[in-house]
């Protein structure tokens, strides 16, 4: 526990912490791909949108320093009310760990090692992050700045390649915004909720980082991600065209296949691999961090490798029992059997507690002139 | 000890190769044909797989390097596995270069023949996509090969990829023609092969006697949508290819400017091309604008070239007839996409790019409509030299 708290994270650690993060499973889609070409937009402007969620996430970070989301919630809303929420937060997060996890285990069985069971896939899998994890938060954090380089590296020559292939032809972008701003609007709030609003799950962590170092890093981080996340959509589009990037399984996957410079560059499909894994592992393994953060606060854990192993297990059964097939997670990840509000909720919560803390705050210092008077 | 011990374990279970596809048990596929089965609703799934063994030194030459196996089947995938049963090794179709289909089958869509390829990781999207004219898919695999290649598939590709070089031809990846396909306002023009008869001279040794058959590239294949339509000939393909932008390379003949009745030739360098549509009271109009970079190759004609002057009039010529022969080539493509009824310029795709709105609402009945459309043809020709000569010579 002593151990745990004193850890620092560096501007790098929490920079690499949340591009990851962020860019994490959107290798696997075409975001925002109901507006068409213009799904880059959708992206954009949904950044925007991410950047004053943010702006309240780092400004709560800013008012309440030192103090996780947990701590937080307990004493701007009270034992009784904290306590409830604070456990729903970790259903959410530990469901977002669930959904990540599944959806790598499932695609590397379905494209790579099909012969391989999805259990022996997982169980590798969940048995290294629940071993990082037991490490503590600095592992985490290391092992991002460790993996972050190649991640990009990977990233920046896949669209290289892509740019110079063949199939690479601007003019599928075109025309921009041909029937004006409603089938973008109408994407925007699904795509500000993953991944932009996700960064809620960093109020968990701002406690570890630089209290002067947070909104200018993750407006960064962010930002860089964004962009990143942006220039994959144009890719995406350019390279396969509107329609067949909203009918693949696997855009990404599709135009990485589709890259054949001078007969030498081609089958990259293991830079994708590489990318995709990397960016699953540290998006579920920041949720899964969030759950044993909340868990152990709420059951005033002493021993957090207890809670490390069994979030672990339970998400490794969670995902084999209830999402069972990609089909049925990616449907059930949008509506089913959570409610459909529920990203908006989480996500907006920390709106509330930022305008009870501005209040209270206001009430506080209206309360000290009076006394002062 | 204990984290060597764990080290050692981990090798023992985590490594594995149950997903292994050994070189040796694995028949390379480099070629796929699909045809019309005799009974109605069946499709013959045929596969050219490389025999490695016959590409090593010092086997006899008579050993073919490619073997062609055929099954039928209702669909391409059951096809694909029914070959397993009088061939001994399973396909690997990572490798295959080109995938051909029957002219019968194209006219009843390309579509679904293709959704098995498009579903599988093992057949990339950049294969080209072939259409057998007037013969079947897997004639035109089982063709000996006339090049250098030892593959059959290789050659094929190779000559396809030639177009570079002669823009007789139109070519199309299987990612193109879905681009086309599921976007609006073109569609798309496909490689075509067709077979020919040749005769050989004896230093060919050919076994099969005097006359042998030959896959050539030529022209193109017109799709509605994803059904075949028709064909381009070469000059209406060289048309299409201008109009498109994909006459990288080639030789235009023209006639010389110097020494009347004679020809030249004269080769592209670089070519752009830009449709622009115009909104008119009631209608749209489209001026194909093509801007070619060329230089003189050949000129048969006899004359001499004095002075500088000389040279740069002798050019300037040289480029208006250049112009001209590019604008009547345009032109009959156009004139054939209006036969047709088929817009595979991509005039509905430019006023879309331009007008998004106009063409929501006359998106519809677009193809329809295509005969009425005024489309001017401008070619601006830039020459910018004239190889090692200045101008043609002439004997004393």
């Amino acid at each position: 526990m002593e151990r745990i708290q004193t850890t620092r994270l560096t501007k790098t650690q929490l920079l690499s912490m949340i591009t990851l993060y962020e860019i994490g499973s959107t290798t696997l889609f075409a975001m925002g791909i109901g507006a068409k070409q213009d799904a880059w937009v959708v992206v954009l402007l949904a950044m925007l949108v991410g950047f004053l969620l943010l702006w309240v996430y780092t400004d709560i970070a800013r008012r309440m320093p030192g103090a996780g989301w947990e701590e937080i919630l307990d004493s701007v809303l009270g034992k009784w009310l904290a306590a409830p929420l604070i456990f729903f937060y970790a259903c959410y997060f530990f469901y977002d760990a669930c959904l990540n996890f599944f959806e790598f285990g499932e695609i590397i069985h379905l494209h790579l090692l099909s012969n391989t069971p999805t259990l022996v896939i997982n169980s590798v899998f969940a048995v290294t992050v629940m071993y990082m994890l037991a490490l503590g938060l600095a592992v985490l954090a290391r092992t991002s700045e460790l993996l972050m380089p190649i991640f990009l590296v990977f990233l920046l020559f896949t669209l290289f390649f892509a740019v110079i292939s063949r199939h690479f032809e601007v003019s599928q972008l075109l025309p921009v915004l041909s029937d004006g701003m409603a089938p973008v609007l109408k994407e925007v709030p699904t795509t500000v909720t993953f991944p932009f609003g996700e960064t809620a799950v960093f109020l968990f962590y701002w406690k570890y980082a630089e209290r002067n170092q947070i909104r200018s890093t993750a407006f960064r981080s962010v930002g860089f991600a964004g962009l990143l996340i942006t220039a994959m959509q144009i890719v995406i589009i350019t390279v396969l065209g509107p329609g067949l990037a909203a009918n693949a399984t696997l855009p990404l996957m599709e135009v990485v296949l589709s890259i054949n410079i001078g007969e030498i560059l081609t089958n990259l499909d293991v830079l994708l691999v590489v990318m995709i894994f990397i960016g699953g592992l540290f998006k579920m393994s920041i949720n899964y961090f969030a759950v044993v953060l909340a868990l152990s606060y709420l059951f005033r854990a002493t021993n957090r490798v207890v809670i490390v192993i069994i979030t672990g297990i339970g998400i490794l059964w969670y995902s084999m029992a209830h999402l069972e097939t990609l089909p049925r997670q990616r449907w059930i990840a949008g509506k089913e059997l959570i409610w459909q509000m529920d990203h908006y909720i989480y996500q907006l919560i920390p709106l509330l507690v930022w305008i009870l803390l501005v209040l209270n705050k206001k009430r506080m210092a209206g309360r000290e002139a009076e006394g002062a008077s | 000890m204990k984290r060597i011990g764990l080290i050692i374990c981990s090798l023992l279970i985590l490594t594995g190769c149950w997903d292994k596809r050994e070189l040796k048990k694995i028949g390379i596929v480099t070629a796929i044909g699909v045809d019309k089965g005799s009974d109605p609703g069946d499709l013959i799934f045929t596969a050219q797989v490389m025999d490695p063994t016959a590409l090593e030194e010092g086997t006899s030459p008579e050993k073919a390097s490619v073997e062609l196996v055929s099954s039928t089947g209702k669909t391409v995938f059951e096809g694909l596995r029914k070959l397993l049963q009088d061939f001994d090794r399973r396909g690997y179709y990572a490798h295959n270069k080109i995938i051909v289909v029957s002219e019968k089958l194209a006219k009843e869509g390309l579509l679904p023949v293709l959704d098995m390829m498009k579903r599988s990781i093992e057949v990339k999207s950049y294969v080209w996509l072939c259409i057998a004219k007037g013969t079947e898919a897997r004639k035109v695999l089982g063709v000996k090969q006339e090049g250098i290649e030892n593959v059959q598939a290789n050659y094929l590709k190779g000559i396809v990829e030639n177009k570079r070089s002669n823009f007789n031809s139109a070519t199309l990846t299987m990612l193109e023609f879905y681009k086309i396909v599921l976007g609006s306002g073109r569609h798309p023009v496909v490689t075509t092969f067709s077979i020919v008869k040749k005769e050989s001279l004896p230093v060919e040794e050919k076994e099969l006697g005097p006359v042998t058959d030959h896959v050539r590239l030529s022209g193109g294949t017109v799709f509605q949508k994803d059904k075949l339509v028709g064909f381009l000939n070469e000059v209406e393909t060289r048309g299409y290819n201008w109009t498109v932008g994909r006459a990288e390379n080639g030789i235009i003949p023209i006639p010389s400017v110097i020494d009347e009745g004679k020809p030249a030739s004269i080769e592209i360098i670089s070519t752009e091309a830009k449709i622009k549509p115009e909104m008119k009271a009631r209608s749209v109009s489209f001026t194909i604008e093509i801007n070619e970079r060329i230089v003189l190759v050949e000129d048969q004609g006899l004359g001499e070239i004095k002075t500088d002057q000389q040279w740069f009039l002798y050019l300037e010529k040289v480029e208006r007839e250049a112009a001209k022969k590019t604008e009547r080539e345009v032109e009959k493509a156009v004139r054939k996409a209006k036969e047709l009824r088929t817009d595979f310029l991509g005039l509905g795709s430019a006023l879309n790019k331009k007008y998004p709105k106009t063409w929501k609402k006359m998106e519809d009945q677009w193809d329809r409509e295509l005969p009425d459309l005024e489309v001017n043809v401008k070619a601006n020709v830039r020459i910018v030299g004239s190889g090692e000569l200045r101008g043609p010579l002439k004997a004393k």
